[in-house]
């Protein structure tokens, strides 16, 4: 990219200029990363009256340039406090050629007279160099190697940057997602697929639930291998039939530890039940750790920025430059009117209340609505339960008796054969069974949010932003509610009746499935793919049908005003998060998911781009912004919990399938850890033991109680810092003022003898100002990089 | 694409951009590539012929895409062009984009943006200038009445010493508060 004779030495020197530097400088950052100081110090930049710029050597363009920027000064306002806090309004580009200029020459003078052995100079050119690749690395980073980044762009151009914040949280989850992935294929599946193999290779056996046979009282048909090729297709949908024998689920991988034959002694080298396990928990701590680092980088940056939020200033100064479209540029200043509006409306509003009465009724409005909300809720998880378990019971009635005679009803079978109309009806009755937790999951995904919009209008709320925000929550619960159940009733479904008793080895099981994780995993995975239809199916009728409809028919778009779909941020947000559970849910008993995850992660970024492109307008009232990216995380981090305690629950209180998966044999999931644990060093077991007493717990507790005060104090005494820094500026503005009527008064009766009041501010209170200067004197020196 | 653009500048004219501007090498030839489309014969010429401070008119200047739809498109040519009458050379173009790349500091972005929003260029932002503004960024879609209760609230909000006019350094202020400020103030070519 850049020629490398561009090293010229003195550029190389301008790395490790601030340490020199003890003044304040702003930051620049030239093209081949290095690190422009330009010194604030008001020494290098003449006071603004004193127009004695000499020219600036080197092409013509510059010397135009200088011109231009000590005219259009102009009447600029002196600064009081020479020095320390001067800041120079414009940094034209010949200034800071200038004082780079300048500062080189410091430099070297500094530096060369400075560092007289060899080995000193060799040391800090390795350093600056170290210095400069890391700061290089991490420029590329930001500027180059953003994930669809030229995408996020072009729709950040079109519809504004609060839509774009869909697009980042796809960004973000992608990358969780990948991590994930990189987890499971280099921990479970490379190691287990190998193991395999080598076992077939050396014809060892492994009990494999295929090894049963009908005479087995444990044995459940499983759903059998169908040649049909449609069946088969179909059966990807469903993540049953062949798919249970791959490597998509829990099933399919061994349970042996890889071993060699070292010097005779078996020594295990891979304890697969143990990475399987640890992986599994790893999923969420490493998914957690991310989180939680991504939403302390935006604390940090949101914090300082949203202590005072200036509501019509904001809106009005930050037009969206990137706007390049005409439609874009007057949607956007709809938007911009709807905002002022709202503030305009809210600052009405409190002052006028509205009157007791109705108060007090739309209180009782709101109550009535939020029941029915409940209600709503609570009726369809509520049949869905039951249809959910009614249909599991009956199955379980049926699937016990014969082996290879009965079909397992999750399979969805559609004959090649011709179709007559019972056929029909007994062929979606079976297909309604199949799919209908997942349907009824989706399906109220997509409805209920509809619904909660519509009730939020009728609850008769002042401010746009008040009813989105309810209806986010109210959309947000629900979903929370709705996997809450999915997962309560897989754990019903497949867990053992009993708990984990003293003789389970020999006691007749009563497990339903004969590999309950693989029903587990099937299950998710084809919440997974209905979830995914779903989607399409509303971005195909719902978006591209009606844009479709709204461009060709202008009956519709005049007379009616049917536009095209709004993107509505919060829904679609929390509709990647209710995605993201269901994957984190089914990582654990289906170690290929997280490529399904990053494929159709990557799919639905595509599609929506398309889609946002041409077939959708920019929301008119943004309640997730792109400043809410802190909420956004909140609510996965929620959502994380909440996937978590089920999935713990079900690992912790379960018995390992006997007959499939990497835990047979085992007690419990947990048993290879122990096993581990008890058979590692003496120090090591003491250590261990020591480290879960609740002694150490307390003191960890403390320790980190500790260091939360510390930092909320920290946080407080900046807060004063800054108030007392604020009205500082406002006495210096004030001082300033007087000083310039004071010349202005003095200017003047020079010239007329006319009689003017003495001065802006009486006696008095020019004293108390000087008093207050000299009481906050010690905070002059303070600098924003203090802060 | 690289070869035919660089040898219409000089590699020494190259260098001295990357310093004067946020701009890497391949960046700037883009740059120059858009800037020629405004006018091809025009520029080629005259850069054939190390002619470097040709001047591209206002009205070919907001044939760019980005600036044709923005409402402060003629303040944000004045500003950046070096007589104020929005006539643009290279390097004015160059410095407009500079300064509303990412790569630019918040600083350089305020101070700018305090020059565009200063309508009648008087160095302080007062009501009119304010009044023009809310009208702009509306599209001139509200009531004067409304639009003056905004500039109310605005000059409530910002006007530290309450004289009826923001200065640099109050209106910087303002914009150190607003955090979409420098995702916003940005023109990608």
């Amino acid at each position: 990219m850049d020629p490398p004779e561009e090293d010229s030495p003195t550029k190389s020197l301008l790395m490790s200029e601030d340490k020199e530097n003890g003044s304040t400088s702003i930051k620049l950052e030239d093209d081949d990363d290095n690190e422009i100081y330009v010194n604030k110090d008001a020494t290098d930049f003449p006071d603004n009256d004193a127009v004695d710029r000499e020219p600036s050597p080197g092409s013509s363009l510059m010397k135009t340039e200088s011109r231009k920027s000590s005219e259009s000064y102009g009447t600029f306002s002196p600064d009081v406090n020479k020095g320390e806090n001067t800041v120079p309004r414009n940094l034209t580009l010949a200034e800071r050629r200038k004082s780079r200029r300048k500062q080189r020459e410091q430099f070297k003078l500094m530096r060369f007279g400075s560092s007289s052995s060899g080995i000193s100079h060799f040391t800090s050119k390795c350093v600056t160099f170290v210095e400069r690749s890391l700061k290089q690395a991490k420029v590329i980073k930001q500027n180059h190697f953003r994930i669809w980044g030229t995408s996020i762009k072009k729709i950040e151009g079109q519809l504004g940057s609060s839509v774009c914040t869909y697009f980042k949280v796809l960004v973000w989850m992608l990358k969780i997602n990948v991590v994930c992935m990189i987890l499971g294929l280099g921990l479970i599946v490379g190691p287990g697929g190998y193991m395999t193999w080598h076992h077939s290779q050396t014809k060892e056996t492994i009990f494999n639930k295929d090894d049963l046979t009908c005479n087995n009282p444990n044995f459940v048909n499983g759903t059998g291998f169908h040649v049909e090729a449609v069946n088969s297709v179909l059966q990807l949908f469903t993540g049953t039939g062949w798919m249970e024998n791959t490597a998509m689920f829990y099933g399919w991988y061994p349970t042996s530890n890889l071993t060699t034959n070292m010097q005779g002694k078996e020594k295990t080298v891979y304890y697969f039940s143990l990475a399987y396990f640890s992986v599994g928990c790893c999923y969420f701590a490493v998914s957690l750790l991310l989180m939680l680092a991504n939403l302390s980088k935006l604390f940090k940056k949101s914090a300082a920025e949203q202590l005072e939020y200036k509501p019509y200033s904001s809106v009005v100064f930050t037009w969206d430059y990137n706007i390049a479209d005409t439609e874009a540029s007057q949607l956007r200043s709809v938007s911009v009117i709807q905002s002022l509006k709202e503030e305009l409306d809210e600052d009405e509003q409190g002052d006028t209340k509205r009157s007791l009465l109705t108060q007090v009724g739309i209180f009782f409005l709101r109550v009535l609505t939020n029941l029915i909300c409940l209600a709503a809720v609570i009726g369809t998880v509520y049949l869905y339960v039951k249809e959910v378990l009614t249909e599991s019971t009956e199955s379980r009635a049926n699937s016990t008796d014969s082996c290879g005679q009965l079909i397992n009803e999750k399979t969805l079978e559609i004959g090649l054969e011709a179709i007559q109309l019972e056929d029909l009806s007994s062929h979606l009755a079976a297909f309604w069974k199949t799919y209908s937790a997942s349907i009824i999951v989706s399906g109220s995904n997509v409805l209920f949010p509809v619904f909660f919009e519509l009730i939020g209008l009728l609850e008769m709320y002042q401010f746009q932003s008040t009813r989105i925000r309810v209806t986010l929550v109210r959309t947000f619960i629900m979903k929370l509610f709705t996997v809450a159940t999915f997962l309560y009733l897989l754990y019903r479904a497949a867990g053992p009746s009993g708990g984990i008793t003293e003789d389970w080895q020999t006691e007749k099981n009563t497990l339903f499935y004969n590999c309950w994780e693989d029903y587990i995993g099937s299950q998710l995975y084809q919440l997974i793919m209905i979830d995914f239809l779903v989607f399409c199916a509303v971005l195909l009728f719902c978006e591209a049908f009606r844009s479709f409809i709204v461009t060709r028919v202008a009956f519709l778009r005049d007379k009616i005003g049917l536009t095209k779909r709004e993107f509505n941020i919060s829904t679609e947000v929390l509709d990647l998060m209710y995605k993201q559970m269901i994957f984190w849910a089914g990582f654990y008993f289906a170690p290929l998911l997280p490529i399904v995850a990053v494929i159709e992660i990557i799919v639905i970024f595509y599609l929506k781009k398309l889609s946002a492109l041409t077939n959708v307008v920019p929301p008119k009232t943004v309640v997730l912004n792109h400043q809410s990216s802190a909420t956004i995380n909140g609510l996965f981090l929620i959502s994380l919990l909440v996937v978590f305690v089920f999935i713990g629950l079900v690992i912790f209180n379960f018995q390992p399938s006997q007959f499939c998966g990497p835990f047979r044999g085992y007690k419990r999931f947990t048993d290879p850890l122990s096993n581990v644990i008890n058979h590692a060093t003496v120090l090591k077991k003491f250590i261990i033991d020591n480290l879960t007493t609740t002694a150490v717990l307390v003191i960890l507790i403390i320790l980190v109680l500790l260091v939360i005060y510390y930092y909320k104090s920290l946080a407080a005494s900046r807060n004063v810092t800054i108030e007392l820094l604020k009205e500082q500026v406002r006495n210096e503005i004030a001082e300033k003022e007087e000083i310039l009527h004071r010349t202005q008064k003095n200017r003047s009766k020079s010239l007329s003898n006319e009689k003017e009041t003495d001065g802006f501010y009486s006696k008095e209170k020019r004293k108390q100002l000087k008093r207050k200067n000299t009481e906050l004197h010690g905070f002059a020196n303070l600098r924003k990089s203090d802060l | 694409m690289g070869n035919s653009e660089s040898a219409l500048i000089s590699e020494k004219q190259l260098e001295i951009y990357q310093l004067e501007t946020f701009f890497t090498r391949k960046e700037i030839l883009h740059i120059y590539q858009s800037f020629e489309n405004l006018n091809p014969d025009k520029v080629r010429e005259a850069f054939m012929a190390g002619n470097y401070q040709v001047k591209m008119d206002y009205q070919e200047v907001i044939q760019l895409a980005e600036l044709k739809y923005s409402p402060f498109k003629d303040r944000i040519c004045r500003v950046f062009s070096e007589d104020q009458s929005g006539d643009m050379t290279f390097s004015d173009y160059l410095d407009m984009l500079s300064v509303m790349s990412m790569q630019a500091p918040k600083d350089l972005k305020a101070a700018y943006a305090f020059k565009i929003y200063d309508f009648n260029d008087d160095d302080e932002i007062d009501r009119t200038d304010l009044d023009e503004l809310v009208n702009r960024v509306t599209g001139f879609r509200m009531k004067t009445e409304d639009v003056d209760g905004i500039v109310d609230e605005i000059l409530k909000e910002c006007d530290m010493d309450e004289n009826g006019t923001l200065t640099a350094a109050e209106f910087e202020d303002i914009l150190h508060k607003s955090p979409e400020f420098s995702a916003n103030f940005n023109i990608e070519v």
